[in-house]
């Protein structure tokens, strides 16, 4: 059965259609909560909280997007909701602080050597994942909507409560973080 | 460069600027070293962040997983969150304001038989929604001259339930 | 030669009534939406008496031409106007100026209509699209 098909039984309350759609999508569902919170247990508690959701929304699929696509704006949303519990309750960072004031992603160097040139995907998969955990939550967010969400500046904003502004540089701080990060892991296997 | 001009750099990057805007980077990034190798940094990045985010897979077996969803559905059935369910359609969204005491309005049936400043029902035109699914309302303005039949699909009207989820949250 | 006169004068009025009887009709797919954007394609509307009528009956800031037919349909006959991929209008001349219209929208029929199409006045059929915006055909007579 299609997605569609178990979205349509879905909605009239057929629990083993909507299971048959968790099974599908569940890994992705949470695979996008985890590159946002970046904890185990925290990720899986929201994409179930996604999936609760999912069952409870349904009627306001109208099937403009994919069904995942569909879960993982739910889940992106909720995992922006705990991440801003989260500012609430934890000090600034240093980052955080640069940021504001702004400047130092501007004095990074510009990497000029590709830093992902002869790795195999499998390798420069673990090091983007290691290079991501090394962002604060903010800038892992921002990267994650834009490069892996493909979501546009304004939809960022939207989501992310803040200005056009703002995303943009945090996205810039980072890229340019991501690039440091990425070159110094190289370096770090040629040593 | 000045801030202003690296943003952009990156902007241009990502396609979000048009028209002169992404022109005249598109210039500078040719003529300028320090331009042309940050917008290469950037590029390079985004290349290697699309298609390679690092999978993972849910830590938990099918069941178990699955057992917490149902098990969380089903309480919060019990304690009374209702699946959101759409609102009857109100026909009055589809007008610019035009001055009237809108509260009290009944929907639909109630809003045909209505005669306001503008519009009055016409007694000619007949109109019959062909599928279950859709419903109509037909008008005439007198000003325009013009007849309108709207066609209101009923499985896609927008959700007035007070449990409903910000239509931001979703796309 | 009477008689031959009289058949000529005889198919002379049946092709004059036959041409009378015919309707030319214009008809405009147009799209509504908030939405100022430099992705739209398409022109706005160009009739100005027309725009100015959508924008203060309606409550969208912008209205964008997709579509413009032209059709001719004999008396008691039906014409065909694909508006778009998923919207055709089957719409059939009853005299007098008065259409029957069936809607179909992604193959189903949606509504059946009869209207009355006085001269330079214009019909519409509408209905709301994805993200807040609206889709509406409208429809007139043209010509003499």
């Amino acid at each position: 059965m299609s997605d569609q098909d178990l979205v349509t039984s879905s909605r009239k309350g057929d629990m083993v259609a909507f299971e048959e759609l968790v099974a599908r999508h569940r890994d992705k569902i949470y695979a996008r909560a985890f590159s946002m919170m970046r904890n185990e247990d925290e990720a899986l508690d929201l994409s179930q909280e996604a999936w609760v959701k999912g069952w409870q929304r349904l009627i306001q699929f109208q099937g403009d997007s994919s069904f995942v696509t569909w879960m993982t704006r739910i889940v992106i949303n909720l995992c922006l909701d705990q991440l801003r519990k989260h500012k609430r309750q934890r000090a600034e960072s240093i980052e955080m602080m640069d940021e504001e004031t702004g400047g130092v992603e501007r004095q990074m160097p510009v990497v000029t050597v590709n830093p992902t040139e002869g790795l195999e995907r499998g390798e420069l998969r673990q090091r983007i994942d290691r290079a991501l955990a090394q962002l604060s939550h903010e800038h892992r967010t921002v990267l994650v909507l834009h490069e892996f969400e493909e979501l546009e500046y304004k939809e960022i904003a939207k989501r992310m409560k803040c200005s056009i502004g703002t995303v943009m540089s945090r996205l810039f701080y980072a890229r340019r973080r991501m690039a440091s990060l990425l070159q110094g892991l190289k370096r770090e296997q040629k040593e | 460069m000045n801030d202003e001009l690296t943003i952009k750099i990156q902007a241009w990057v990502d396609g979000e600027l048009s028209g002169w805007q992404a022109r005249g980077i598109a210039k500078l990034v040719e003529r300028d070293a320090e331009a042309k190798a940050l917008a290469t940094e950037l590029r390079q990045t985004k290349a290697a962040l699309a298609q390679n985010e690092m999978t993972v897979a849910v830590p938990e077996l099918r069941e178990f997983y699955w057992n917490k969803i149902r098990l969380q559905i089903e309480r919060e059935e019990a304690s009374g969150t209702k699946r959101v369910s759409p609102a009857p359609w109100n026909p009055l969204s589809i007008f610019r304001s035009i001055g009237l005491p809108l509260a009290g309005l009944a929907v639909a049936a109630a809003v045909a038989t209505v005669t306001l400043n503008q519009f009055s029902v016409p007694g000619y035109d007949e109109v019959t929604a062909t599928s279950d699914e859709m419903s109509t309302l037909t008008f005439h303005d007198q000003s325009a001259g013009m007849t309108v039949v709207w066609l209101q699909d009923n499985t896609d009207q927008p959700v007035q339930d007070e449990n409903s989820v910000d239509s931001d949250d979703v796309i | 030669m009477m008689s031959r006169a009289a058949l000529i004068f005889g198919l002379f009025i049946a092709m004059m009534s036959a041409r009378a009887a015919d309707m030319q009709l214009e008809a405009k797919l147009i799209w509504g939406s908030n939405d100022v954007t430099n992705k739209v394609k398409h022109a706005v509307v160009q009739d100005p008496k027309l725009s100015a009528d959508l924008h203060r009956i309606f409550k969208w800031s912008n209205y964008y031409e997709i579509t413009d037919k032209d059709l001719k349909i004999p008396d008691n006959k039906t014409g065909i106007l694909q508006m778009s991929e998923k919207c055709k209008l089957e719409v059939k001349n009853l005299g007098k100026n008065w259409i029957e219209v069936n809607c179909i929208g992604n193959g189903k029929q949606v509504s059946k209509g009869k209207h009355s199409l006085a001269p330079g006045k214009w019909v519409t059929l509408a209905g709301s699209d994805k993200n807040n915006t609206a889709w509406f055909v409208v429809m007139r007579t043209v010509g003499k």
